[in-house]
């Protein structure tokens, strides 16, 4: 058995069914052992692709995502989706080819050092410099992608430890999680403490209730407790879109009264969050009147930015359990409810298509119960203000990159993960043109994958900022000349249409979700429609803008 | 805030690489530096001073989270009152003020 071969085994011994890779000359050996495995291989047209499919593979399933690439340019063109899994704490393993040993440090043909490329935007990276380490790298990169606070490994892997020879009987030996620091009783005692002397507590949620498995400890913990709960982007879904309890997005684009009742609040039981800029604006006025409990599995999170009161380090599910106590806090919930009521996301009073308009109708007609994949700028402020998800993981956006192009091929590795769930691709002009070679991909495995493109004829989001910020000083924000995109979906295969009468809004999209197989649905929207309301960066969320388009 | 670091960690390849950048990037400056690779022991063996205006465990928190990391101990520099902080990457409690 070769090291190529023996990667195959490991892979299947981790129940690896899908891979996303291109090949290339240093990566060739594993190719080849591919051919017998019955794994499938999904071949993207970029290298970016192949590694935000992957990521959309693992968001969407909570499996390690893998993707393959060759040494040099392959490896190179990986590292946008690495970063973004490690922004957004996503297990991944990337493994990239690499010229054979004797050749690494002699500027050999497509020699990159990937490894130290690689550092600082991955959890762990490894080089493979004898044949006899593969096994134990690769049982260590699938297990520090998933273990705690998930991310992307690397595995540089020179040609010549592929085709060295190992012993028939090595095994794959999956490392054992190891037990995780949890708080202490005295620590819980004194959340719960703080829990009870709260007037008006305030649950703030992120990301880390999915990674952690945390659902429905979460849920429970709301259920309860009755305290109201404010989202940042990666929390979203963690309560249902109608759930009494829900007040929906804060921060930057978040909604008038979640950044008002974080203002107000006396307690902020902090959930799986990292006090992203996005969402606390100017630090120093985040939840001024607030005291901090932090549940995080990182401990590194707790304190990073803001102090908390009571650090909670560990696994989420026990805390969340521990501190799920009945209280009295009917007031301040009336509070919050009415102030959602009067300062929540609202349909726009203006007629025509505008983005919130769509994305709640899409939101009605999907129940909240497709995957929705983002890509990055308005479009996905407008997706986080308006489709009600009913969970997470149905959550896929570039949170923490911010990284343009990464809808399309992760809408693709989330289709691959979930066969019968309905896909949608929520694109803008923009972003779609960065990885719109992927439209092949769609094409060729005939994914029933859905693309909605918000044509606002511009880089929306940066325009915005240049209105509200650079008094209107438009700099290199243009695409008015933007390609005809149903002609080019078409080009691939994939049935298009255009959206222009405001009346056929539902209809065009019913028959979007309806058409079977692929399909594009490209809408034109207004230039100057900026997503509402709005804290400019560097100011603090008390200073939040309530602005109304045209 | 001057204070110095003693780390063990598996000598992987840019385990040492990973220790500075990691070191530069969460914004603190190196004023010494010692290494020793211990071959037999497969240790990586390392000394840091560092200086920042930052809180020790911001930097702390992050290296104890470094694969590869098999032990660490952070020292106050002597002018500094709060005392010191040992910690082992295996049994990992960090403390917080409350
Ligand atoms: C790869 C990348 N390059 C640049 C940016 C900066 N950026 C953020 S939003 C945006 C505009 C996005 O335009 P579009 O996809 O049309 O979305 P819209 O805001 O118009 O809805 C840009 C350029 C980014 N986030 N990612
Ligand atoms: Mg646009």
């Amino acid at each position: 058995m070769n090291g190529a071969e023996y990667i195959v085994r490991k892979l299947m011994s981790e129940g690896v069914d899908t891979l996303f890779g291109y090949p290339g000359g240093c990566i060739m050996p594993l190719y080849d052992a591919l051919l017998e495995s019955p794994i499938r291989h999904i071949l993207c047209r970029h290298e970016q692709g192949s590694a935000f499919a992957a990521n959309g593979y693992a968001r969407s399933s909570g499996r390690t995502g893998v993707c393959l690439a060759t040494s040099g340019p392959g490896a190179t063109n990986l590292i946008t989706g690495l970063a973004d899994a490690y922004m957004d704490s996503v297990p991944m393993v990337a493994i990239t080819g690499q010229v054979p040993t004797p050749l690494i440090g002699s500027d050999a043909f497509q020699e990159i050092d990937m490894l130290g490329m690689s550092l600082p935007v991955t959890k762990q990276s490894f080089l493979v410099e004898r044949i006899e380490q593969l096994p134990e790298i690769l049982d260590q990169a699938f297990h520090v992608a998933r273990e705690g606070r998930p991310g992307p490994v690397l595995v540089d892997l020179p040609k010549d430890i592929q085709l060295a020879t190992l012993p028939e009987r090595t095994l794959p030996q999956p490392a054992q999680a190891r037990p995780r620091a949890q708080a202490t009783g005295e620590q819980l005692r004194q959340a719960i403490e703080l829990i009870e002397a709260s007037r008006r507590p305030i649950i703030f949620g992120g990301g880390g209730i999915l990674l952690g498995d945390a659902i429905a400890p979460f849920r429970h913990f709301v259920d309860t407790t009755g305290i109201p709960a404010v989202f940042s982007l990666k929390g979203l879904g963690a309560l249902p879109g109608d759930h009494p309890r829900n007040m929906g997005m804060l921060g930057m684009h978040g909604s008038v009264a979640a950044n008002q009742a974080v203002q107000e609040a006396d307690l902020l039981i902090a959930v799986g969050v990292r006090f992203d800029d996005r969402v606390t604006g100017k630090l120093s006025r985040f939840a001024p009147h607030a005291r901090v409990i932090h549940l995080d599995i990182d401990p590194a999170e707790i304190g990073k930015l803001r102090q908390a009161d009571c650090a909670l380090a560990g696994d989420i599910r026990q805390h969340l359990k521990a501190l799920a106590i009945h209280l009295e806090v009917g007031d301040w919930q009336a509070a919050c409810r009415e102030r959602l009521a009067r300062d929540g996301f609202a349909q726009p009073g203006q007629d025509g298509i505008t983005g919130p308009h769509l994305l709640r109708q899409l939101s009605a007609l999907t129940r909240g119960q497709a995957i929705i994949s983002c890509d990055v700028g308005q479009h996905q402020m407008w997706v986080a203000q308006h489709y009600a998800f009913d969970h997470p993981r149905k959550h896929l956006t570039s949170g923490g990159l911010g990284a343009m192009g990464f809808g399309l091929p992760a809408a693709i590795g989330a289709q691959l993960a979930n066969p019968e769930t309905l896909v949608i691709n929520v694109a803008g002009d923009g972003s779609f043109m960065m990885n719109m070679q992927e439209l092949a991909t769609i094409g060729r495995y005939r994914l029933p994958t859905k693309i909605l493109i918000l044509d606002n004829q511009a880089l929306g989001m940066v325009r915005q900022q240049q209105a509200v910020c650079y008094q209107g000083r438009y700099s290199e924000i243009d695409l008015s000349d933007n390609p005809d995109f149903c002609t080019l979906a078409q080009a691939f295969g994939i049935p298009a249409r255009s959206l222009t009468d405001p009346d056929d809004l539902a209809y065009a999209i019913n028959k979007l979700l309806e058409t079977p197989g692929p399909a594009l649905l490209h809408v034109a929207i207004a230039t100057e429609h900026n997503v509402w309301p709005m804290v400019k960066p560097g100011d603090a969320n008390d200073q939040i803008m309530t602005g109304a388009n045209p | 805030m001057i204070f110095s670091l003693h780390i063990q960690a598996h000598s992987h390849p840019a385990m040492l690489e990973k220790i500075l950048q990691t070191t530069r990037v969460r914004g603190f400056t190196i004023r010494s530096l010692e290494v020793k690779n211990d071959a037999v022991e497969q240790l990586l063996k390392v000394h840091l001073t560092v200086e920042s205006e930052r809180p020790q465990e911001r930097l702390v928190t992050q290296l104890n989270k470094l694969g590869g990391i098999l032990e660490l101990t952070a020292l106050h520099a002597v002018a500094d009152p709060i005392p010191a902080v040992a910690r082992t990457a295996r049994n990992v409690s960090l403390m917080y003020p409350v």
